[in-house]
């Protein structure tokens, strides 16, 4: 046989059981992958494939760590799910929000914005293009946006399930095993405390520049809710770490013309604070407590669920104020 | 243009098929063709460079081999400094400059001498000793020049090894240019496995390591002296596999076309001494300053006091061909003091000192990657004053826990170094009973490579950027 024959036809027998163990391998990790029900991809896959709530949270971790969504859905009477996800920035809400909207339109929706959001983030599209390979065929919006990203990841993508669910396999053990973190739709609370020492610090951070795409990330964002009449709440969690330059005021320029605003609540806890916080960036279960009570008592008065609910949910009655949201959540710890 | 990228597997195959479809005639002008091609993906006005010190090398090897006495070394002489030359300016200048005002300021003068605004040429040190090798050679006599201009350029250019190494010598490389290569089909199957296994070194094993190493490395000031030890080790394996993993890729595209370059990589990490290391690792440039420079000092063959003198210039120079930083310095100077220590106890490295030979054995495997190890800080850190401070971090076991960055990424880290070392080892010593790869039972040797080839999809960090030492 000739030696390019006979390299051709191996070459051919390669190809076909590499091609082979690819569906086959990659079939069994995307079962095992769209079963989690534990950690930051489970919260996603909620969001591009099955989020039907009625209220729904965006934002990365600071988001995932300060909103209890049973205590919301329990206060409100509405379905709550928190998909906020470690790490994130706004393209990825956005692109979230998008998949979400195309099988579903929440009452609420809750953007946690970061002080720091509208910076640019290095190799943002790599990141975004990442998270969202295992969703390429299960979700139109995702799969534009991977084409739009890369082409050269679309294409693998389409190719390959092992290259759609790369370096996943570790998380999808550790989640299905149960280690690690834990999850209450979406919530996932922190246990632990700062030094009685740790103060919140106000940072002046004079070289704040902001990234055209994260703003016209958070522009697109607003735009999508409110073309579909959803009730958007723009909110900013404490931190310990206040920028002074920061988003707001963009955010509020484009919020303006749909008539809302951002709440800056970055520094609501001030002398408490060792005791709320995780860490310089997260409230800690205590301090979720408290700031989801402050957002139900300022943002979700009455008449405002009975006008969401529109009569088919018995409505709690709130009567929570900041002051008393902050106090009994710390004299319960 | 990476060898992990896409960009590359086009090219690659592209250039292969069409190199064995010419007739061998034209084939030198396809491979000069893509090499340029591949080298202009950078920074396309670099090729310059290498233009200029081709046509340098080109003619003084020429003008050595006809000249007679001492004109022959006034060439050679001309040939090696512009080819240092080159090295001075482009990599050294600012360096040396800094180092100078640094100088002049501690007696209270000011430097004017204005700094160069400059990239440095990728691989820019690898293809400057390769044309240096070319004129030693031709006037030692071991290499007649070479007429054809076209075929020295490839010499130089040749892309699988343009942009860092091996560093090869003419007589093992310029001779195949000029015979016909055939297609072979064990030379294509034989390269495959090479550039596929470097790929999983790169992929799988490097860039996987480089998350860990960089998070640390980069915020050293805020992390536990075991974090440090960790991040160091997990450097040690990550520059091997970068390293190798590239030589690899490089000798395997060579050898798909039928041509044969050096080995640079032995598995040093089991060498029993710094000695036995330097023979396992980065081989090319290990044997061109063995050639060039440390055979011409007087190697061994001196009084003991310029023996040791001779290992520490020789290792000292090859920290400095690393890069113009104090770090490179200070890493090749721990291994001249290592090579010299080595040297000096012998006897002791002989001893059967533990009274169980495999245990002994062990033990200096163990103590060399320790030492190697170690100089790897210096290797690794961004300044001087970061390697001493990871130093003094790690001695005092600067308190705190281990560092784990995601615990996936810090578990598929220790997996892949335990599945390397057990290749490795499998290879040193049981290469003739284990057979994967080479097995005569072809489902054996199929499931081998889907599985590898499925391991860098799967596991494989395909933003990991460009091999480390693209930037010497």
């Amino acid at each position: 046989m000739k030696p390019f024959v006979k390299l051709f036809r191996n070459g051919l027998i390669l190809l076909l059981l590499l091609f082979t163990a690819d569906r086959a391998v990659g079939s069994l990790i995307e079962h095992y992958f769209f079963t989690e029900k534990q950690g930051d991809s489970a919260v996603t896959t909620h969001g591009v494939l099955d989020a039907r709530e009625d209220i729904l949270i965006f934002g990365n971790s600071r988001a995932s760590h300060h909103y209890i969504s049973d205590l919301i859905s329990q206060k409100t009477g509405l379905s709550c799910y928190n998909l906020g996800r470690d790490g994130m920035k706004m393209p990825y809400y956005e692109a979230l929000l998008k998949s979400v909207l195309s099988y579903h339109t929440p009452k609420v929706v809750i953007l946690d914005l970061n002080l720091n959001d509208f910076e640019h983030q290095h190799e943002e599209e790599q990141k975004l293009t990442t998270v969202f390979m295992p969703y390429i065929l299960k979700n139109k919006e995702i799969h534009d946006l991977i084409y739009t990203q890369s082409k050269k990841e679309f294409t693998l993508a389409n190719i390959s399930i092992l290259y759609r669910v790369n370096s996943l396999p570790m998380s999808i053990l550790q989640h299905h095993l149960e280690i690690g973190q834990k999850q209450f739709h979406g919530y996932e609370p922190l246990y632990g405390k700062m030094p009685r020492t740790a103060k919140p610090r106000h940072i002046n951070n004079k070289g704040y520049k902001e990234s055209q795409d994260q703003v016209t990330a958070f522009s697109n964002f607003v735009k999508a809710t409110q073309s579909r009449k959803i009730k958007l709440i723009v909110l900013i969690s404490p931190g310990m770490k206040i920028h002074q330059h920061n988003a707001i005021k963009t955010a509020d320029s484009i919020l303006r013309k749909y008539d809302l605003t951002a709440y800056n609540y970055s520094d609501l806890f001030d002398r408490e604070a060792c005791n709320l916080f995780y860490d310089v960036g997260h409230l800690n279960e205590t301090g979720a407590k408290a700031f989801t009570d402050t957002v139900l008592s300022a943002h979700f008065r009455n008449n405002l669920i009975v006008e969401l609910a529109q009569t088919n949910f018995p409505i709690p009655s709130l009567k929570l104020d900041i002051k008393s949201g902050l106090t009994a959540a710390i004299r319960t710890k | 243009m990476l060898f992990n990228s896409l960009h590359f597997l086009i090219f690659f195959l592209v250039v292969t098929p069409a190199f064995f479809l010419l007739p061998h005639q034209h084939r030198w002008k396809l491979l000069l063709v893509a090499s340029c091609y591949f080298y202009m993906t950078f920074v396309p006005v670099y090729i310059l460079i290498l233009g200029f010190t081709i046509v340098v090398d080109y003619f003084a090897g020429i003008l050595i081999e006809t000249s007679k006495g001492k004109n022959k070394k006034h060439f050679l002489m001309l040939s090696l400094a512009a080819n240092i030359g080159v090295l001075a300016v482009f990599k050294y200048y600012n360096f040396i400059n800094d180092n100078l005002s640094s100088l002049l300021g501690t007696v209270g003068y000011q430097n004017h001498v204005p700094y160069l605004s400059i990239l440095l040429p990728i691989g820019l040190s690898f293809h400057t000793f390769q044309a240096m090798s070319y004129t030693i050679e031709v006037y030692r006599g071991n290499q007649k020049a070479e007429r054809h201009f076209g075929i020295y350029s490839l010499y130089v250019m040749f892309y699988p090894q343009l942009v860092a190494g091996p560093i090869e010598r003419p007589q093992n490389i310029l001779h195949q240019f000029h015979k016909k290569q055939r297609f072979n089909y064990d030379d294509v199957v034989e390269g495959l496995k090479n550039i596929v296994w470097g790929l999983f070194k790169k992929v799988v094993i490097a860039d996987r390591l480089s998350i860990y190493v960089d998070a640390v490395y980069n915020n050293s000031d805020q992390h536990s002296g075991l974090t440090l030890i960790m991040a160091t080790v997990f450097f040690a394996f990550q520059i091997y596999c970068d390293f190798s993993g590239y030589s690899q890729i490089a000798i395997g595209c060579a050898r798909v076309m039928g041509y044969h370059l050096m080995l640079n990589f032995r598995r040093p990490y089991l060498a029993g001494s710094i000695k036995e290391f330097w023979s396992r690792w980065h081989i090319s440039l290990s044997t061109w300053f063995r050639d060039y420079l440390y055979f011409p000092l007087g190697g061994s063959k001196v009084p003991l006091p310029r023996w040791y003198l001779n290992l520490f210039i020789v290792f000292m120079v090859s920290g400095l061909w690393h890069g113009a930083n104090w770090t490179f310095i200070i890493w090749g100077a721990l291994h001249g003091i290592y090579q010299i220590c080595s040297v000096s106890f012998k006897n002791f490295n002989e001893r059967n000192i533990l009274g169980y030979r495999p245990l002994t054995n062990a033990f200096h495997v163990l103590l060399t990657f320790l030492l190697v190890s170690f100089a790897w800080i210096f290797f690794r850190a961004n300044n001087v004053d970061q390697a001493f401070s990871i130093c003094k971090s790690i001695f005092s076991m600067k308190p705190g826990g281990l560092f784990i960055g995601t615990p996936e990424g810090f578990a598929y880290s220790i997996i892949w170094i335990l599945v390397l070392l057990v290749v490795e080892y499998v290879t040193e010593y049981y290469s003739d009973s284990i057979k994967v790869f080479y097995s005569p039972n072809r489902v054996l040797r199929y499931t081998g490579y889907a599985v590898v080839v499925l391991v860098i999809i799967l596991f494989g960090v395909f933003n990991g950027g460009q091999f480390i030492y693209f930037q010497f």
